[in-house]
Order: C-alpha cells, then structure tokens, then sequence
C-alpha cells in the first residue's frame, strides 16, 4: 500500500475519470494517515526506529508535493462518488492553494528533521506537521462525526 | 432511627461508581463532539477504572452490588414479570440484564477507544500503537457504533425508571443517590462489604489504568 501511494505520488492521476481520481487520492490520504500513525507510534516505543520515520517522513512528504494534481475540477462531490472534499476547495481556491503550500513547506521541514534523525527535534516537529494536515482538513473536509 | 421502614440498599462505592459512569459518559460525548482529544481521553482512563471497579466489586462488593446475587436466568424473569416474586432489594430479575447489557457497552466502548485511531494518524487511544491504522480506523467505526447503542440502551434504562416511577410508584432514583429506601413489605437491608475492600479494588483499579494507558 505504501509502495502504491508512492507511485501514485510521483505521478499524475489527474487525467483519470473523477471517480477514478477520487479513489486514488483518498487511498493516498489514507495511506498518509498510516505514515503519521507509524511517526507517532515510533516516537511512543521509547526507541523510535530512525529508518521508519524516515520512510514515513517521505511519504507524507511526496503526498504534500503530488497534492497539487489531485483536486481537478469535477472531482467533488458532483463526480458521484462519496467524498468528503468540500465545494470550498474549489470556491476558495486561493485558500486551498495557501493551506497545500503550508503542508509542502511543513512536510519538507520535518523531512529534513527526520533525515537529520535527531529524534528530539523529530518529536517537536510532529505537532506542526499535524497542524498543518488539520489546518487544511478543517475547512476543506467534511467533518467525521 | 426508625427500625421500621429504611432499608439499605445501595452502598457507597456502588452510588459513586453509577453517577460517575453518568458523568463521565456525558462529558466524554462533549469532548468528543468538540475535538478535545486530550480531555476524551483522560475520561476514558477516568471511565476505565471506574469498570473496573465495578467488576471488582461485583465479586467482593456488597450483596447488592454482586452480581452472582442479581444475574438470574430466564424462569427467575418469567416469575419476577407474572408479579409472583417476593420483593427483594436490588436489581430485579429483568433490571439485572439491563445493567449487565449496560456494564458490557460501557468496557466495549472503552475497550475501543483505546485501539481508536482518527483519519488523519493524529490523534489516537493509549494502545493503538498495537495495531495497523486499518484496524486502529475500524475500531474508530465500531466505537461509533456502540455510542449509539449506549445511548439506546441509556434511553431505556430511564424509560424503565420512568415505568417504575410513573406505573408502578416506585422511586428507584431516590435509593440510588441516598442509599436506602422505605420498605413496604419485610426486606432485608443489603450487606455491606467493609470499606477496606472498597480501597482495595479502588487501588488496584489505578494501578491497571497506569499500567494500561502509560
């Protein structure tokens, strides 16, 4: 799955059908999502593997750089397909573009801190990463109940 | 003191576990609803021992509280629903399962939350560590699942009270806040477990909770 999210990452979807385009960016999400998941459990085991966080560091960082091919027009919930995509990536498109260009530079920052393997400044960057990741999904994602 | 009429019913430890459990619901419900992640768990550390607890106590706790003494089968219903029964103090035959139901919900749910982990990996339950985001996501949906059921099973234990209250005049919230009740008929009052037993199972309850959250 990562290996998936990885390709995926590197290359273009857009050109897809929007269900198609849909799909594939939420299995990279949440692919995303296990990254996080695996930088946070690494850091809680008391010996964080520094090779791990590191994988799950370009993950995410190749997400935030790929992001900006998966939201084409017609990929909301107008495609027929559940999404929690909100009309407002597109309406606020100049919002959507700062909040993705927030993640890129946060995602590129922790990257480096991971690659550095500094484990404590890799433990101090998560929570900016994370505010960057909900920062975009509080006004663009349809809130989970 | 008139001999006559107060019974014991519920003790000490008992009385606090239920309204805590109450409390505790309530205010995990809010902090979830409002994304106070930290405050949503710490109530469900709080919630956590509190179940404990109470299955302690169910074994070594006072006569009420035990549940060999309130878990009957299907015939003991049958008798208690015809009218047939001699009254008793406590969970009646059919109230006992509601309670059970409610107790196996309750350390479902919390049992849940521990694994949960949200959408985005951030925020996540004390062991979710143990397990992939997958199944870390799955519990999320299944804890979803048993609120909801928790909050039905919430809407029939009042609706129960209510009965009672209503059809059948009796006041089962009364005994449950003051611990005793005025008996109509010859009962017995409830034997209560000394209060080291309490501090016992109150301490052992904490030291699970450190041992399993930290």
């Amino acid at each position: 799955m990562m290996a998936a999210a990885i390709a995926f990452a590197g290359g273009a979807i857009a050109a897809g059908a929007p269900a198609d385009t849909i799909k594939a960016r939420q299995q990279a999400l949440k692919d995303t999502g296990a990254a996080f998941k695996t930088i946070r459990d690494q850091m809680k085991s008391g010996s964080p593997d520094a090779a791990a966080i590191k994988t799950a560091a370009q993950t995410i960082k190749k997400t935030s750089v790929a992001m900006v091919d998966w939201f084409p027009k017609g990929t909301g919930t107008e495609a027929g397909v559940k999404t929690a995509a909100k009309p407002e990536i597109w309406s606020d498109a100049a919002g959507f573009e700062t909040a993705r260009k927030n993640f890129v530079e946060q995602a590129d920052k922790f990257a480096a801190l991971a690659d550095a393997g500094d484990m404590a400044a890799v433990g101090g960057g998560i929570r900016p990463l994370g505010m960057a990741c909900g920062g975009c999904h509080d006004k663009f994602r349809v809130k989970e109940d | 003191m008139q001999t006559d009429s107060r019974i014991r019913v519920w003790d000490v430890p008992t009385r606090i576990v239920h309204w805590s459990l109450l409390g505790l619901f309530a205010f995990s419900w809010w902090s979830a609803e409002t994304h106070q992640m930290d405050y949503h768990r710490y109530s469900g550390y709080a919630l956590l021992g509190l179940l404990l607890f109470r299955l302690y106590w169910g074994v070594f706790g006072s006569s009420t509280a035990r549940f060999a003494q309130f878990i009957k089968g299907p015939s003991a219903i049958a008798v208690y629903l015809r009218g047939n029964q001699t009254k008793t103090i406590g969970h009646n035959p059919l109230g006992a399962w509601s309670v059970v139901v409610l107790l196996g919900l309750l350390i479902a749910q919390v049992t849940l939350g521990l694994f949960t982990v949200d959408v985005d990996g951030l925020e996540s339950g004390p062991l979710s560590n143990l397990v992939s985001f997958e199944t870390g996501r799955a519990c999320a949906k299944v804890h979803e699942l048993v609120f909801n059921l928790l909050l039905a099973m919430i809407a029939l234990h009042v609706a129960a009270i209510l009965f009672y209250r209503i059809v059948k005049r009796d006041n089962l919230v009364g005994p449950m806040i003051v611990g005793w009740k005025t008996a109509t008929t010859s009962m017995e009052s409830a034997k209560l477990a000394s209060w080291w037993r309490a501090v016992v199972g109150a301490m052992l309850a904490v030291a699970a909770v450190w041992w399993i959250t930290k």
